[in-house]
């Protein structure tokens, strides 16, 4: 029996040590590389199956989910489905339970009831629920936060590191040692934090420290953090709150360019409605917990019980 | 921007290790001075003590600093490390080599045991919780044994007989290693990993840090570093009275949390600067002073007015002022050169 995390781990060692035998030294490290590989395929035979399975093109399956503090019914029973490669977005008025469910899927909350089945990145299916927090990331899972979480004691490039923080395979003694084999590895990881600084267009910030950068700024620095991960799902919650027209009209362009780039999925919880109805393939509406109306922007913009929850009538507007 | 010349000095001087020797090199200096008579030997007494407490605070450094994690247990690990000194050397007779891994072994255990429990709660609570953790073990050291007391007589270490002078050499080369492991560690993924669960732990926990696994990580090594630190001390001043010493009461926690945030948490060189400060002044300057003799109280008044001033104004610490004064006299030479 091996864990997830120990393939993951085993696969980014392999990835290292080819990329050495390219660099540096073909015959050291192409025999380390055949040696690891050997480990990981062992590694991956021995992976419990799950016997999970989704649906054609489905990439995240939640069904009846529930999460309840004490009395309160912050999601009652919710159902959808996110499909491979579109642009979801969930909606509703403030209290929904919009970012509770993100939590769900993110495992910082257990859910009460209910299942979230996922596709990770070397295409298994996966129960979320039985995932650790930390854990969620390795299934290609990368979430940013409402209030702009940085690390505003580091650069912003250690904190593209710090995304990168489960690439990293070098134990504590190599890395109390700063042995050869760390550096390597830093210098992998940074090249790939400056592939992803180009892509965002936030080079010229690399060696600034977070604290004190603009808003906007530090929006895209979560934005790119979640980049570092190799995406399978990027969970965005309101990544327009606080952005005025112009750089609204860019997330939306920069959303699309994402994921046309990392051929990703992204779920987003958005209140700017033109961003949503603009860049969303699927809307889903909620309220109260529980589901109003899915669909595509069209067909929720339309629906009645929608137009109630926002403007509060009585479902006859 | 006109010269930006490569200045090799300035690139040396930010090698952590060009750092480490040189400070080595210095204190090293330091002894053979006063061994040839030029520097009174109670000086250097007082810098080999300060230096013990250097050792330990650099290990608070990476709790406080880094993982953000308060606490006030540090004396009573410090007890450990002490009497697995006295009772490896001094009752089992075995060389300097078995102690220092007895006393790794015993820290490690206690720290993951005393982390694990304590480690789920946060903030104050952590803090009040290591303290009482800390007197139960200072209490039940006296109980065992009330003076611990080490005759070195017949101690060596890789075949030299270890005296006053290789104790401080002892001491030193202890701290420059340490210093280096920790410098490493700090600049390396799991120095980032723990500044990041410090700032923000949704944040970690999203990027695939585990909280547990690096505060625990971050205790260990802290509660190794104080024990470290007790071992040496024994080794260096050789004897402890348990019950009047102050050296296992919550005064020396909080001395050492004193000279991290004087220092500046997030640095290790702020830090061993903040402990000279605390425990240098005192035993250097201020124990020559008559009042200070006499009123030993006023001792820690000055270290809370420093505390209180350094926090207020400069809450980088030491390391902070440094970092603003360098910029500042960089800033003056590039005008002088500019006109």
């Amino acid at each position: 029996m091996s864990s997830y995390s120990q393939v993951e781990r085993l696969r980014r060692r392999v990835e290292l040590y080819e990329e050495l035998a390219v660099l540096e030294n073909a015959e050291k490290y192409g025999k380390k590389a055949r040696g690891a590989r050997q480990k990981l395929e062992n590694a991956r035979a021995a992976l419990p199956s799950t016997g999970l399975t989704l649906p054609e093109g489905v990439v995240l399956d939640v069904q009846g989910l529930c999460m309840y503090f004490g009395g309160v019914k912050a999601v009652d029973g919710l159902t959808f489905q996110v499909k491979k490669g579109e642009i979801f977005g969930l909606i509703g008025p403030n209290g929904a339970g919009k970012t509770t469910v993100f939590n769900c899927i993110t495992q910082f909350y257990k859910p009460t009831a209910g299942t979230l089945h996922f596709e990770n990145k070397s295409g298994q299916v996966v129960d979320l629920n039985r995932e650790k927090v930390h854990d969620v990331i390795l299934q290609g899972i990368v979430r940013n936060f409402q209030n702009v979480e940085v690390i505003r004691e580091l650069s912003v490039l250690d904190n593209l590191l710090v995304a990168g923080h489960r690439q990293y395979t070098s134990n504590l003694v190599q890395q109390a040692l700063h042995l050869p084999i760390l550096r390597k590895e830093e210098r992998a990881v940074r090249e790939r934090a400056m592939k992803v600084l180009d892509f965002m267009g936030l080079t010229a910030y690399r060696d600034w420290y977070a604290f004190g950068l603009p808003y906007g700024v530090l929006k895209k620095i979560e934005i790119a953090r979640t980049l570092m991960c190799e995406p399978q799902l990027i969970i965005l919650d309101e990544p327009a709150a606080g952005l005025n027209d112009t750089e609204t009209a860019e997330l939306s362009r920069l959303i699309r360019r994402i994921r046309e780039e990392y051929r990703c999925t992204i779920l987003l919880v958005e209140h700017d409605m033109g961003l949503v109805m603009d860049i969303c393939d699927t809307v889903c509406a909620i309220s109260f917990g529980k589901l109003l109306a899915i669909g595509t922007p069209e067909q929720v913009q339309a629906d009645k019980d929608v137009q109630a929850a926002y403007l509060g009538g009585d479902g006859e507007v | 921007m006109t010269t930006q010349k490569k200045n090799p000095v300035r690139d040396l001087m930010r090698n952590p290790l060009a750092q480490i020797l040189l400070f080595t090199a210095v204190m090293a200096l330091l002894q053979i001075l006063s061994s040839a008579g030029l520097i009174s030997s109670s000086f250097v007494y007082a810098l080999g003590n300060t230096m013990i407490y250097a050792v330990i605070a650099i290990g608070f450094c990476l709790l406080l600093g880094y993982s953000g994690l308060a606490s006030l247990g540090t004396a009573g690990f410090i007890g450990l490390g002490a009497y697995a000194a006295f009772y490896v050397i001094q009752e089992f007779g075995l060389p300097y080599t078995v102690a220092f891994l007895v006393t790794l072994a015993v820290s490690i255990v206690i720290g993951v045991v005393v982390g694990f429990i304590s480690l789920r709660i946060e903030g104050i609570y952590l803090a009040i919780l290591t303290l009482g953790l800390a007197e139960i073990i200072r209490n039940l050291l006296m109980v065992i044994k009330s003076t611990v007391k080490i005759d070195l007589s017949n101690v060596k270490l890789f075949g030299i007989q270890i005296g006053d002078r290789e104790a401080y050499f002892l001491v030193l080369v202890t701290l420059a290693v340490l210093m280096w492991l920790l410098s490493n560690l700090i600049n390396s993924p799991t120095g980032r990993a723990m500044l990041a669960m410090k700032n923000s732990t949704s944040a970690a926990q999203a990027m695939g840090i585990s909280l547990m696994k690096y505060r625990l990580l971050a205790f260990v090594i802290s509660t190794v570093f104080a024990a470290i630190g007790g071992l040496l001390y024994m080794m260096f001043v050789r004897n402890m009275t348990t019950a009047t010493s102050t050296l296992l009461t919550l005064s020396t926690s909080l001395n050492i949390l004193g000279a991290v945030i004087i220092g500046g948490a997030k640095s290790p060189w702020g830090t061993t600067f903040g402990v000279f400060i605390i425990y240098g002044i005192q035993s250097m300057f201020l124990s020559k002073i008559p009042f200070f003799v006499k009123n030993p109280a006023f001792i820690t008044m000055v270290t809370g007015v420093l505390i209180i001033l350094v926090v207020m104004f400069f809450p980088g610490g030491f390391a902070q002022i440094f970092a603003q004064f360098t910029g500042w006299v960089r800033a003056k030479l590039r005008k002088g050169a500019a006109a």
